[in-house]
């Protein structure tokens, strides 16, 4: 898997995905994952894009990312993912504690509240 | 506790840090060396400055001297050795009339000579009287050599020994500046001179004894004694009648010598009054033959204002020592080499400092193997030790060729060598130490994989113990039709699931999968269902299934440093009427299918996995099961089995296994066909997640 993170405006980061989010996956981008939601914005976009697949060790490092982004009193929003993530991200009952946005600005809007 | 220091490309010399021989050595190898303790370092010394002599031996400016030869020549043209004194006075006065600027005999002459015409004659038997008397009344040849010794300026030499003879011998007046040197000069008990009346007709006298270091001559005395007089060198002592200078100098502060000279001349020395000669290579034009002399075979302007030296080369007559340069030469060239070094200011000089320089470069080298060598990477150190040495050896040859001053490499050399050795057989000690070491490592590692191998297999035993067989638990409930399996993964999974009766009429199940592998998951799972299972039981009363999982998610989540979590469906099963109460965590829907019906799915959830947030509350759902339909509950495991190429299961490809299932058919029936061809699916491919399916119906009671 491939990390990047962009700096959209002051105090958002969009978190880019790609690649198939599974043990093997999840284990290359779970420090650098880590290092940037962990950081000090208090918007996180995480653009799953390109990611086709994920497993259910992709959702708890979407959810550990989520929790520290909370922690500090930010915003953390799941944008963009492909059908069969986004019906993953349904069945498992993350969608509802967790904002998943298919619009952009919709997404942008909810991190910068 | 694992130690493995594979890729470690620092030094394999380890510091001597925790060592104090080595440093302590050094200092007392430091102490030997300025007191000049250390054996075979004047050996080692000697070597040293040859090589530099070898390298770069000096050349030849001017040419001072000149050497009368007595050779093989010579002694075949005028008689075998020993000449009549007369034949030598004869050539002496050739040499003289050249007006040379002074005259060095290289020959001792302690006998008179047994050819003189009185001597001849009285061997005569019967000679008369007057003849005799006649013979007697010439000039002996003895008497004949001191006349032409006495016009020109001339020096005779004396040969140290060390015999206890009395002996008379005549002195060059001595000019002592400074301390008396007697103590620090190479002495002599006693001499062999020439006979007096050549002794007192020459204007110089000299001593001519050099000490051989093993058959080399590095260094000639410029000063010695022989009981308490001093005496020059051959090479001052002609040096100073060609000034014309009534007598020689000692300059001495009265600790060591430090120069000698005549008149404006000051000739540096060492110590002890000697001189290291500095030596070019032998050349023959430094030599005519005395054949040709007494020929009068020669131009004047060969002796003119020169330093002429008289002595042998004649085989048989004298030893030929060696040179520094390796050279066997008579000993009066090097008389010869002497003065020209003096003329051309080319002496070498080992200045007094000398050892302390010396024991500054042993410090450093030694500091430098000791502490710096073993602190540097392997690749770096070669060219350090490279540079090291050609600094060295650069430093000793710049000092010689610029300044003629001899400092000795070779010691410090020799100390560095040594400490590089030792600390390298060191290293050699501890790498196969470290080997060992390493060797050990390996083992406890393997200890270690097949212990946890072991702890692995234990928890999966574990794990396995821990999901009921549904034929045992429902053997005597006729109402219920329920199979499940679980397969680990290869390595712990995190699946579970569990079923029990609850009471009389309510059966509880529970199929769960925890994100993640490995042993914190299989515990987390242990955890998780003891939890719901000891919370169902509880509550079981007047239950709300949705409660209880809150509750169960509270005590859960509660202590989740790991972040692991928990999908699960967890459901109760009224066996009077077929009522199926369901909560689903995060779980994957459930299918459901029936004969003749298309396969549905209990597609509500009632919230996030188990052990995300402490604080939710799960909803409850309700199903009514028919008598022929059948609830497939399974994990992750198996629509996401994957085959060679990656491929994933898949919901459909289930979906199209269970579909309408003949009435026949059971739960076990089912729950096999699914596992055969997930597994047809799979082929070779290892499976990567636990493989878990549930199936449960409903018999409606008769």
């Amino acid at each position: 898997m491939n990390i990047e993170g962009e700096e959209i405006e002051s105090g958002i980061l969009k978190i880019n995905l790609s690649g198939r989010m599974d043990i093997e996956g999840v284990k290359t981008i779970e420090t650098r994952f880590g290092e940037l939601a962990g950081g000090e914005h208090a918007g996180v976009i995480v653009d799953m894009g390109d990611v086709p697949y994920m497993s259910s060790i992709g959702i708890r490092a979407l959810l550990i990312n989520a929790k520290a982004v909370s922690r500090r009193g930010g915003k953390y929003v799941v944008f963009n993912p492909q059908p069969d993530v986004k019906s993953v991200l349904e069945i498992s009952g993350i969608d509802k504690i967790m904002d998943v946005c298919m619009d952009y600005s919709l997404a942008l809007g909810k991190v910068s509240q | 506790m694992i130690r493995l220091e594979i890729g470690n490309t620092h030094s394999v010399l380890s510091p001597f840090l925790k060592g104090w021989i080595l440093p302590v050595g050094l200092l007392l190898l430091l102490l030997f060396h300025l007191l000049g303790f250390i054996p075979m370092q004047s050996a080692l010394r000697g070597f040293c400055f040859d090589l530099y002599q070898i390298m770069f031996p000096r050349e030849r400016v001017s040419g001072p001297a000149v050497i009368v030869d007595i050779d093989e020549e010579s002694l075949k043209r005028f008689g075998q050795w020993p000449w009549p004194r007369s034949r030598l006075a004869e050539l002496v006065e050739r040499v003289g009339e050249a007006q040379p600027a002074a005259i060095g005999i290289d020959i001792i002459m302690p006998e008179p000579d047994r050819i003189s015409p009185c001597s001849v004659g009285r061997l005569i038997p019967g000679i008369r009287p007057a003849l005799l008397e006649e013979l007697c009344s010439l000039p002996s040849n003895d008497e004949r050599l001191a006349q032409v010794l006495r016009r020109y300026p001339t020096v005779l030499g004396v040969a140290g020994i060390n015999d206890t003879r009395a002996t008379v011998l005549l002195t060059t007046p001595v000019q002592v500046i400074g301390g008396d040197p007697l103590p620090f000069v190479r002495r002599y008990r006693s001499a062999l001179s020439s006979i007096d009346p050549l002794q007192n007709a020459v204007a110089g006298h000299a001593i001519l004894s050099a000490d051989m270091d093993r058959g080399v001559v590095r260094r000639v005395p410029m000063v010695a004694a022989v009981g308490e007089h001093l005496f020059p060198s051959l090479s001052l002592e002609m040096l100073r009648l060609a000034i014309g200078s009534p007598a020689f100098s000692v300059t001495s502060d009265g600790r060591a010598i430090q120069a000698v000279g005549a008149g404006e001349l000051n000739i540096p020395t060492q110590a002890d009054g000697s001189m290291w000669v500095h030596y070019s290579r032998h050349d023959p034009s430094r030599f005519v033959s005395a054949a040709r002399i007494l020929d009068g075979d020669f131009e004047t302007s060969l002796f003119e204002r020169k330093l002429v030296l008289i002595g042998f080369t004649g085989l048989g007559l004298v030893d030929f020592p060696s040179t520094a340069l390796g050279e066997r030469v008579p000993g009066v060239e090097i008389h010869a080499q002497v003065l020209e070094t003096v003329f051309d200011g080319t002496t070498l000089v080992r200045p007094g400092w000398a050892p302390v320089a010396e024991g500054a470069m042993m410090l450093l080298l030694g500091f430098i193997v000791i502490y710096l060598l073993p602190r540097l990477r392997v690749w770096f150190q070669l060219p350090v030790v490279v540079v090291l040495v050609c600094l060295l050896a650069g430093t000793g040859l710049v000092l010689y060729t610029r300044y003629q001053l001899l400092i000795d490499v070779a010691s410090p050399y020799l100390l560095f060598a040594v400490l590089y050795v030792a600390l390298l057989a060191d290293a050699m000690m501890t790498g196969e130490g470290k080997i060992e070491v390493l060797e050990e490592d390996l083992r406890e590692q393997r200890e270690a994989a097949l212990r946890i191998q072991g702890e692995m297999e234990a928890a999966k035993r574990f794990q396995m113990s821990m999901v009921p067989d549904p034929d045992e638990v429902f053997a005597m409930e006729p109402r219920i039709d329920l199979a499940a399996m679980m397969e680990p993964a290869k390595m712990v999974g995190g699946d579970l699931y569990d079923c029990f009766m609850l009471d009389e009429h309510r059966v509880f199940f529970i199929i769960g999968d925890v994100c993640g592998k490995g042993v914190h998951a299989a515990l987390f799972m242990v955890i998780s269902k003891t939890l719901c299972k000891s919370v169902a039981l509880r509550n079981h009363q007047d239950i709300d299934l949705g409660e209880l999982v809150t509750q169960a998610n509270r005590e859960i989540a509660r202590d989740n440093p790991e972040m692991l979590f928990v999908t699960a469906f967890i459901a109760i099963l009224d066996l009077r009427n077929g009522e199926l109460v369901y909560v689903n965590a995060g779980h994957e829907p459930p299918a459901l299918t029936a004969p003749g019906c298309r396969v549905g799915s209990l597609i509500h959830s009632s919230g996030p996995p188990i052990a995300i947030m402490d604080d939710y509350q799960y909803d409850t759902f309700r199903h009514r099961l028919s008598s022929d339909e059948f609830l497939c509950i399974f994990t992750d495991g198996i629509t996401e089995a994957a085959d060679p190429e990656q491929m994933l299961y898949g919901r459909e490809r289930l979906e199209k296994v269970i579909e309408s299932p003949t009435p026949e058919s059971d739960s076990k029936a089912l729950m096999a066909s699914i596992e055969q061809s997930v597994r047809r699916f799979m082929g070779e491919a290892e499976p990567a997640d636990d493989l878990t399916i549930m199936v449960v119906r409903w018999r409606k009671p008769d």
